[in-house]
């Protein structure tokens, strides 16, 4: 496997990792940042830290891809929070929070993860299924999502942990 | 966060994994995942769940030479990772084979620059590694010669540098001149900031050429060196723009 052949500082496997990889990565990384020196800036530090970390990747933890996508899309929210102000000290009261969680439909059982994630998003109800989707794909921080949505900071807290504790439900976590 | 709930791990793992928590939030979690394993496996699981989101990203495909500063970057982290052990008394560890396998390693990696059309200052900025000079205190004041190759054959360049006296001689070996081009010498070193800095033009490669060196012996023993193909008069931007040929380097001891 390439990722264990570039813990061994095998640089072939390290390049064929990188071509086999880098558009998604790059994808992943340029719809957060959405500019394109920044992004390849970024890029190579993710690259770096694949190289420097691959010999901590576990396969029975996640796959390959995963891993990599994992590394680069907390690289690239680094970044965009780095120069945002923090949120408002305004504290959640996680237990006002209503257990709305629904039991998974057997259905879901047998469909593939992302179909079964789409069928859990899609019981949050509009908009708060793409909402998370947005904060996702997008990297949008909370106040982003509150303009984005056009609802008050408070109401998109509250829509992004009931929608967390409902996923978890029909997740199975 | 000390004594979270299960829900409150939940709610926060999900929410790091989004993205959505600031900065302050971020950090605060991730040094506490370390702390605490069930809030570091729902992060785990989170992270498999909506990374399955990641299939609706368009792939995109960055710069083409990418790749290539990425090895260079991992050259230069394992070229400041071998430096202090040979400064120590393991010296003598770095053997004329290790020069020479890491030099290899080099030059496969800046074959691929060689004829790339580099067109971008992001490009130049790239050009960087060419050869790395060993140190240890017996070969401190030794000469150390280098040679620019321009393909598998025939060195283009052979350069000289007795670091003691700082002369440096650049020979022309096969290199041959272009109209309207020169060839310029280039040092990379952590100790004079990020960029190569230019050595000087080397003219059209008709003779040999001699300079003294302003670096101090201790920059020059752990500076890099590349030789790149400029427009006349030298780079338009003070950095390497033209293609590189790359060299392998020789104690004078062999």
């Amino acid at each position: 496997m390439l990722l264990n052949k570039t813990a061994q500082q095998d640089r072939e496997a390290f390049a064929m990792l990188y071509h086999s990889t880098h558009r998604k990565l790059f994808g992943i990384v340029h719809r957060i940042l959405k500019h394109d020196a920044k992004s390849e800036e970024i890029l190579q530090e993710i690259y770096l830290k694949i190289w420097e970390k691959s010999s901590s990747y576990q396969a029975d933890v996640s796959s390959p891809i995963t891993w990599m996508a994992t590394i680069a899309r907390n690289r690239t929210i680094d970044e965009v929070r780095k120069n945002q102000l923090p949120d408002s000290d305004e504290e959640i009261d996680f237990d006002s929070i209503i257990d709305d969680s629904m039991a998974p439909e057997d259905a879901f059982a047998k469909s593939k993860e992302l179909s079964k994630l789409e069928s859990c998003l899609a019981e949050l109800g509009a908009p708060r299924g793409e909402m998370i989707k947005a904060a996702y794909l997008d990297g949008y921080s909370r106040q982003e999502l509150s303009e984005r949505f056009n609802q008050p900071l408070g109401t998109i807290k509250t829509w992004l942990h009931r929608g967390i504790k409902q996923l978890q439900g029909c997740m199975k976590l | 966060m000390k004594n979270a709930t299960d829900k409150e791990r939940q709610i926060l793992a999900a929410e790091f994994v989004l993205g959505t928590l600031d900065k302050n939030e971020r950090h605060a979690v991730k040094v506490q995942r370390k702390q605490d394993a069930k809030l570091n496996k729902a992060i785990i699981d989170w992270q498999n769940h909506f990374s399955e989101l990641n299939q609706y990203v368009d792939e995109r495909t960055p710069r083409p030479d990418l790749l290539d500063c990425i090895l260079t970057k991992i050259d230069q982290q394992n070229a400041n990772e071998k430096s202090p052990l040979s400064k120590s008394q393991t010296v003598n560890a770095m053997s004329q084979d290790q020069v020479i396998i890491d030099l290899q390693a080099m030059r496969a990696k800046l074959k691929r620059w060689q004829f790339a059309a580099l067109s971008s200052s992001a490009v130049a900025a790239c050009l960087l590694v060419f050869v790395v000079l060993p140190s240890s205190p017996e070969q401190t004041n030794a000469p150390f010669i280098a040679t620019f190759q321009s393909d598998d054959s025939q060195p283009a360049f052979i350069m000289s540098l007795d670091i003691a006296t700082r002369q440096l001689t650049v020979r022309p070996i096969t290199a041959q001149g272009q109209v309207g081009k020169t060839y310029q010498l280039w040092i990379k070193s952590d100790d004079i900031g990020p960029s190569p800095r230019s050595l000087g033009l080397l003219g059209d490669a008709t003779g040999q050429v001699q300079k003294q060196i302003d670096y101090a012996s201790g920059t020059l023993r752990h500076a890099t060196f590349g030789i790149s193909l400029e427009p006349a008069g030298g780079s338009p931007t003070g950095l390497p723009t033209g293609p590189a040929i790359h060299g392998k380097l020789y104690p004078t001891s062999l």
